[in-house]
């Protein structure tokens, strides 16, 4: 099934989209995770996770081509059949709800510590979920929109790489390669939180004008973020002494805050409030694939969905009150996404695979 | 219709919230320019405080507070109550702490409750001082109303044109959490009525174990952090340079002095096992000043100048490895060297310690006179 074409968008859109969906606020401090198993070539493994993802958004495309213009959704009944794929499709629209709990709390965390100690959590949360509300309901095309106004307003962001250069010490990064594989795997599988994201490609596919360049753009989406990933990895591994690193939770902060422009002392004042915009198409995405997700599967009206969704997330937001709380939270999601988004993509698509050349058999024999 | 009403709410609710974030007035906040910390003995340790006033009514535009108390931060809670304006940090620059806390106590507890404040720069300098800091921090100091900004401006230039190591907050930490390379800091002193840096104090992870000049500075700079030109002088023998004297020398030692247009400087492991290091500094110079009439129209005079001010220098400058070395304080980051360079070395800042008693240098210094001045 496909949407009205007046709801379609370009394809060239799907590159904001997914690299604006996968930088978040992992950004800020998934360095000190990685280097906790990887210690000088935490930027190898930063590499081999980059170079995984784009494996695995190959194999999402190809699975999506085999069943033509549709969604995970849709790709899950017609695989797996209606009970099994009903029961994956609201695993999935769990899965996708997490994460913006996820993402408010680490924010609200934040915000509290480096700028506003005495901010009400709720308050924030608020102000997120309303924003969040307001651009669901624009639909697809407004916040495809606002994806590339959050790449535009943020890229720039990388070239304060610069300032943290003046106190590098290159010889941070020797000996390459004195990592054990065990670690490096570990290493690598920390960063599928922070490169997770790229997964609202299995929604957004019904969406493109032209589903045939989906794969140029979202491979150069992916690219764009692994640079991005390996500039700020590289920046903290040459800044910091490894156990320095592993003392600052929000490592990219702490780099930033050395920044000092003469009329503003503190630069973290102006990063923080910009970072919305870099959350924002995260939270954007995450709740319209999975209110569209239950739209699909129990023909309800997305928008009660999305109110329903977004009072339960806020009431959400009072349990996950502490440090461990939220740090628990971020661990049990990193390993569901871990599988969900970059494991089963594979098995999905080998079973379709099989599903399609054996229907085809069949259909050839009944003919 | 819908849209603009919820359109409508985000804008009311955004400007009926923008009060909402704490406020810190200027008028109403002390701030803290520079801090200071004393023993103070069986009462743990003595925290001051120099503020700063925005207040045009004000005969003196700073102040002094200090309290005893077992943490640092207990000291500023203290302080507190002093005051009829609340004391905020984002403005601090230079903390000093005394020499002899650092000696005994060590840093590293009230550089980290420092460093765990969101509030307080990382770019902030700090220092050692000798004798007590609330002497040089109470004290009404002729050329300026501000001793904190003064010193600021001090170390600060002094580093970023001069030969002081760097010495901020974050180096500091970097520095005591790497296992190969130990912290420098400058060190203050008052002097008459003038406050000045008078040298270097070497440190052991956080326990301050030696002094060195400030002309020591030039050696330790140039193998830790990035440098403009700096300027240096040397003494050398008269008899190396002997035959190119215009005329005949009134003192038995001749002094140069240049300064640095390029350095490249070079540690290499050369035995991992023996612990030998090869240390490298190339110079390309220009020379200043020579303290006799000197013939410098002549390549060869030039030459030779330039062969006995590098003598000099890797003499120094083995002495000062070798100073380091034997104080098992590594200012020079050898143990960065080795652990970069060898394999699976899983280097402590304790194990390198104890290890680097033994190592060995090869320290070598090539000076090239590139040109001397406008005229020959």
């Amino acid at each position: 099934m496909r949407p009205p074409k007046r709801l379609l968008i370009n394809a060239y859109l799907l590159f904001f989209a997914v690299q604006a969906n996968q930088v978040g606020i992992g950004v800020l401090g998934f360095q000190r995770i990685i280097a906790k198993y990887a210690h000088q070539d935490a930027w190898i493994a930063v590499l081999l996770a980059g170079v995984f993802t784009h494996i695995v958004i190959w194999v999402m495309i190809r699975t999506l081509r085999l069943y033509g213009p549709t969604d995970l959704y849709g790709l899950h009944h017609a695989v797996w059949g209606k009970w099994i794929g009903s029961l994956l499709n609201l695993f999935y629209i769990l899965l996708l709800t997490t994460p913006i709990i996820v993402i408010i709390e680490s924010y609200i965390e934040v915000v509290q510590t480096w700028l506003a100690p005495d901010l009400p959590s709720w308050f924030v949360a608020l102000c997120l979920l309303a924003m969040v509300i307001y651009g669901v309901l624009g639909g697809v095309r407004v916040i495809v929109g606002f994806c590339v106004l959050s790449f535009v307003t943020t890229i720039w962001m990388a070239f304060l790489a610069y300032f943290p250069f003046e106190y590098a010490v290159w010889s941070h990064l020797k000996p390459v390669w004195e990592t054990k594989w065990p670690d490096m795997f570990q290493a690598t599988q920390k960063m599928a939180l922070t490169l997770s994201g790229f997964e609202v490609l299995f929604f957004l596919y019904p969406y493109l004008r032209e589903p045939k360049q989906a794969m140029r753009y979202s491979q150069l989406a992916v690219l764009v973020s692994n640079i991005l990933y390996l500039i700020a990895m590289i920046t903290a591994t040459v800044y910091f002494s490894h156990d320095q690193l592993m003392r600052n939770i929000w490592a990219l902060l702490s780099i930033l805050k050395i920044v000092q422009i003469p009329f503003l002392e503190r630069f973290e004042y102006l990063i923080i409030p910009m970072w919305v915009l870099i959350i924002l198409p995260n939270l954007l995405l995450y709740m319209w694939s999975s209110t569209y997700g239950m739209k699909r599967m129990f023909n309800l009206k997305q928008r009660h969905v999305l109110f329903v969704f977004a009072a339960l997330l806020f009431v959400g937001d009072f349990f996950f009150n502490t440090r461990h709380k939220v740090n628990a939270l971020t661990d049990f999601f990193n390993f569901f996404q871990l599988y969900a988004v970059f494991y089963y993509p594979f098995l999905l698509y080998g079973v379709a695979l099989i599903k399609k050349s054996w229907s085809a058999r069949k259909g050839g024999k009944a003919s | 219709m819908r849209r603009r009403h919820t359109l409508l709410l985000t804008l009311v609710l955004s400007v009926l919230t923008t009060g909402c974030m704490r406020t810190n007035i200027l008028e109403q906040t002390a701030l803290i320019v520079m801090a200071g910390y004393d023993d103070a003995g069986k009462d743990g340790i003595r925290g001051l405080a120099l503020l700063y006033q925005v207040d045009p009514r004000a005969k003196e535009k700073t102040q002094v507070i200090a309290s005893n108390a077992e943490s640092s931060k207990g000291t500023r809670e203290i302080n507190n109550f002093g005051l009829p304006k609340s004391l905020v940090s984002g403005q601090l620059r230079v903390v000093l702490y005394s020499e002899s806390l650092v000696r005994q106590r060590g840093l590293l507890e009230m550089a980290d409750t420092m460093s765990r404040d969101s509030n307080v720069g990382r770019m902030i300098y700090v220092a050692i001082c000798k004798g007590r800091a609330e002497d040089i921090m109470s004290y009404r100091y002729p050329e300026t109303s501000n001793v904190g900004t003064f010193l600021y401006q001090d170390i600060r230039q002094n580093t970023i044109g001069g030969k002081l190591p760097s010495s901020t907050l974050h180096e500091f930490i970097r520095d005591y959490y790497e296992p190969g390379r130990d912290p420098v800091m400058p060190i203050i002193e008052k002097r008459e009525n003038k406050i000045t840096i008078t040298g270097l104090a070497l440190f052991r992870n956080d326990r301050m174990v030696a002094e060195l000049g400030t002309r020591d500075g030039f050696y330790i700079k140039t193998f830790r952090d990035r440098h403009a030109p700096m300027n240096l002088q040397v003494i050398v023998p008269n008899e190396e340079v002997a035959p190119y004297f215009l005329n005949k020398p009134k003192l038995d030692a001749l002094t140069a002095s240049f300064s640095t247009l390029k350095e490249k400087s070079s540690i290499r492991l050369v035995d991992p096992e023996q612990l030998k290091f090869q240390v490298r500094m190339d110079i390309r110079a220009e020379l200043l000043e020579v303290s006799e009439r000197y013939d410098l129209s002549d390549p060869k005079a030039e030459q030779a100048l330039a062969q006995a001010i590098s003598r000099k220098m890797s003499a120094e400058l083995t002495s000062l490895l070798k100073h380091t070395i034997a104080l098992r304080a590594d200012a020079f980051s050898l143990g960065e060297h080795y652990r970069s360079a060898v394999r699976n070395s899983h280097l402590t800042p304790t194990k390198w310690h104890d290890m680097m008693k033994d190592a060995k240098v090869d320290a070598k210094v090539n000076l090239t006179i590139v040109r001397s001045g406008i005229v020959e």
